[in-house]
């Protein structure tokens, strides 16, 4: 009975073994960019950066490029293929970036196919190109080796203190689920090098609206806890004053009844001074600090949310919360008085640490 | 020279004598004219004693019976028989034996064994840097002698048994009564009288004739050279065993947590050991694991490497014509093979061969780019992670059993590992030493024989022994409140 077993598992191993396509790592070509421009109505042209990795010890990986016109994801990529040397695989992919003309016209067709694909990681980050892709991708950037090395580093490790993570699937999830707007970084090619420019507002799939990089890391504030960056602000006098994130938190409070809901918004800020030219800092001049923090960060919350409720966006997830808060949630009759609902900022700064101004 | 004697010539010490006089170390000879003949091997005597005591001793006498030389002789043990399988077995192991030719075939049988042997010195596969520095010899006597200066009880009993027909070899089944399990005992003493075999050379034989599974690679039953690591294992309740000849004894019933501990563990302090405990597990599982997994991950799941690590795989990988299988098995084979010729050589060209492979196989091999830097790192530590195993033995079964999970690795992937971490787990489960099960305490689950397993707890918390053993008596002390002062300032 055990060698029977034995040697069925070990006939099906052999059986199964012819079944399995290899794929081994220095025969294929790894994708890590790609990245869609809008054509016409029903074509885009895709690009899709794989660095080709030289063999020996201490050799940079070369640039290269492959572009095709296509209608979906997949044919695309079937025509990319059909340029390159090695099976192009896209397990490895880490950006996926959207042209702003192609946002604008909606990207369901495209993101579809990346949700369901067992190909694609969890950490792919995706970002709408203000311009052309194809020039942001293919540039030959004098600070890093290959393009799709500066975009990864750029997008993994630099926009993080500035804006939720903004991977593939929080997009999809955002797209798809019940009761928010998905958004994204802006990114472009300035001179010679990649610039973060704001933050892209969808409705739906498609681009509405955008922020600006400075108003993005408010936005980060109002949308999730977090322990990173910095925000500036100033007196009365005109003094700008540097103050880092030690930790924040973000709350929401939902009120009144369905038909006339009220909004809190309640963020605390526990922050340190990090640069205050030409102030002595004592306990009167923080008190003020906070004061002055907390005025003009609620006016710019405020104005940033009657933006939201202008273009009837809800990137900040206000539906869920209420859905949440409401029995029998009506979200036909939320969404018509989204417009309108009254949302109060509460902006609360605690400066802890003076730091070296101190004097 | 010899006169004919009829009755004597039809007689079985005849035939004895004539079959041993044809070996040139056998003597038999007259003296003077008395009536008694001497005969012994020269080569298994000791000629001092003969010479001063026997000799001398009979000379001035001049006794005239067996039992008068008996009276005389001033060495004890000395016998008159006429049982001639003992007188056989007198002589073959250092005895002279007086007889007459005429009357009854009586022989008086005097022991004046040589016995050659080594002196105590510090074990070499086991060595700790703290502790005892004895390790066992070949001679039986001296090694249980240095268990019992251990355990100076009477308590301590030997069961001497004879294996092998040819090689007569003495083997000492040795436990303590009253806390080692009787059934293990008899287990042990069974099987070992069960043995048919002509010549027993090292506890290893006994071991693997007694396994319970005679075809696992994994060792049933632990050796070691170390009285005191034994003395501690007898002093648990577990039946230790020794064959004359063979300076390592075994123990059992072991469990497969018994491959990760050191006697060094109970020399350091608890926390300290149970670290070095975790470490051996996971080197060990990394040894099993790295190969394969590499294989694995770059036959099938390009996508499992990190980014910062995949330009450096490619590169690194760029020039081998190989697929990642046939790079490891080469790599590991050449591995192998370093290992086997440096154990067969002499130490001192065996280090030569050690440094001059190492240096010349690894880094030829990665510039003739037959194999890649990261596979020669995988590679060394996964062979260096297999020798942290105390117990010699089981450190070659894990380099061997590498080997299958790399042939796995490479047909189905990482499933094909799992498939062949399944295969080992369930042939861990069904194995048993002497009966009990090898997996305990993962399986069956018995919590309170975690204290020393994985980790090792303080000797405040080991009251019981270990229930695996089923020992008679399962208390080691009486666990009472603390009697430590907790501060004495106010004192």
């Amino acid at each position: 009975m055990k060698k029977y077993l034995f040697w069925c598992i070990f006939m099906l191993i052999l059986l199964l073994y012819n079944s399995i396509e290899t794929k081994i790592l220095e025969d294929i070509q790894h994708v890590s960019a790609i990245g869609y421009d809008y054509v016409d109505e029903h074509r885009m042209k895709g690009t899709a950066a794989a660095p080709f990795y030289p063999a020996g010890i201490d050799v940079q990986p070369l640039d290269a490029f492959f572009t095709a016109v296509g209608h979906t994801f997949l044919d695309i990529l079937q025509k990319q293929q059909l340029e390159s040397q090695r099976k192009l695989v896209t397990g490895r992919l880490q950006n996926f970036l959207i042209s702003k003309e192609l946002a604008k016209h909606g990207v369901a067709e495209l993101t579809d196919p990346l949700g369901r694909s067992t190909d694609i990681g969890r950490d792919v980050y995706m970002a709408v190109v203000d311009g052309s892709v194809e020039d942001l991708l293919t540039f030959k950037y004098p600070n890093a080796p290959t393009s799709a090395e500066y975009l990864s580093d750029f997008m993994e490790r630099n926009l993080k203190d500035m804006i939720p993570k903004p991977t593939v699937h929080v997009f999809l999830d955002q797209y798809n689920g019940f009761v928010q707007d998905p958004f994204l970084p802006i990114i472009e090619k300035k001179h010679d090098h990649i610039r973060y420019k704001g933050l892209a507002l969808f409705k739906n799939d498609h681009y509405v609206g955008e922020l600006s990089n400075k108003e993005s890391y408010l936005f980060k504030l109002l949308y999730e806890k977090t322990k990173t960056g910095t925000d500036q602000f100033s007196l009365k006098n005109k003094k700008y004053i540097a103050i880092q994130n030690i930790r924040s938190k973000v709350k929401y409070k939902v009120s009144g009844s369905q038909d006339d809901p009220r909004v809190d918004v309640h963020v605390s800020f526990l922050g340190e001074v990090k640069d205050a030219p030409s102030i002595s800092v004592g306990k009167g001049t923080l008190k003020e600090m906070e004061q002055a923090w907390s005025k003009g960060a609620t006016v710019r919350a405020t104005k940033m949310m009657n933006k939201f409720q202008e273009l009837e966006v809800d990137p900040l997830g206000i539906t869920e919360k209420a859905r949440s808060h409401f029995r029998n949630f009506d979200k036909k009759a939320w969404d018509q008085r989204y417009p309108t609902v009254p949302i109060k900022f509460h902006m609360k700064i605690r400066i802890t640490n003076t730091g070296i101004s101190n004097k | 020279m010899l006169k004919t004697d009829s009755a004597f010539q039809k007689s079985e010490l005849a035939k004895l004598l004539q079959a041993c006089e044809e070996s040139a170390d056998f003597l038999t000879f007259r003296l003077h004219d008395s009536p008694f003949f001497i005969a012994y091997f020269k080569t298994l005597v000791k000629p001092e004693i003969i010479h001063h005591d026997v000799l001398a001793c009979f000379k001035a006498k001049n006794p005239s019976a067996l039992e008068e030389i008996k009276a005389i002789l001033p060495i004890d043990d000395v016998s008159i028989t006429d049982n001639i399988t003992d007188i056989q077995n007198k002589l073959m192991t250092g005895s002279l034996i007086f007889y007459i030719k005429e009357g009854k075939p009586d022989c008086l049988v005097v022991p004046v064994p040589s016995v050659e042997k080594r002196q105590v010195t510090t074990p070499e596969t086991e060595y700790t840097v703290a502790g005892p520095k004895e390790a066992f010899v070949e001679s039986l006597d001296t090694n249980l002698n240095l268990v019992r200066k251990r355990l100076p009880i009477p308590e301590l009993q030997v069961k001497e048994l004879v294996v092998g027909k040819l090689s007569k070899t003495r083997v000492a089944v040795v436990y303590v009564k009253g806390i080692a399990d009787p059934e293990n005992v008899k287990t042990v003493i069974q099987r070992i009288n069960g043995i048919d075999y002509d010549e027993i050379a090292d506890t290893s034989f006994l071991s693997q004739m007694i396994a319970d599974n005679k075809n696992s690679p994994f060792p049933q039953l632990i050796d070691t050279e170390r009285p005191d690591r034994l003395a501690a294992v007898l002093a648990e309740g577990k039946v230790g065993i020794f064959s004359d000849g063979s300076p390592t004894a075994i123990s059992g019933p072991v469990s497969l947590i018994t491959y990760f501990t050191a006697f060094e563990d109970y020399l350091s302090i608890w926390n300290v050991a149970s670290a070095f405990r975790l470490l051996r597990i996971f080197a060990v599982l990394f040894s099993i694991l790295a190969t394969s997994s590499y294989v694995a991950i770059l036959t099938y799941h390009y996508e499992m490497i990190p980014r910062d690590v995949l330009s450096l795989l490619i590169t690194s990988r760029g020039t081998i014509p190989f697929p990642p299988f046939l790079e490891a098995i080469l790599l590991e084979l050449a591995i192998e093979l370093l290992r086997e010729a440096g154990a067969r050589l002499p130490t001192k060209i065996g280090q030569t061969i050690g440094i001059v492979g190492g240096i010349v196989l690894g880094t030829a091999a990665v510039q003739a780019g037959l194999t890649s830097n990261v596979l020669l790192i995988v590679v060394a530590t996964g062979a260096l992670a297999s020798f942290t195993t105390p117990i010699y033995q089981v450190s070659s079964v894990i380099r061997l059993i590498r080997f299958p999970f790399i042939l796995f690795a490479h047909l189905l992937g990482l499933v094909g590992v799992a498939v062949c971490f399944a295969l080992l787990i369930s042939h861990l489960l069904k194995l048993t030493s002497l009966g009990r099960p090898f997996l305990e305490p993962i399986y069956p689950l018995r919590v309170e024989d975690f204290k020393d397993s994985i980790i090792r707890l303080p000797f405040s918390k080991q009251a019981l022994r270990p229930l695996q053993i089923r020992a008679q008596d399962r208390q080691r002390f009486q666990q009472e409140a603390s009697q430590k002062k907790d501060w004495d300032i106010d004192d």
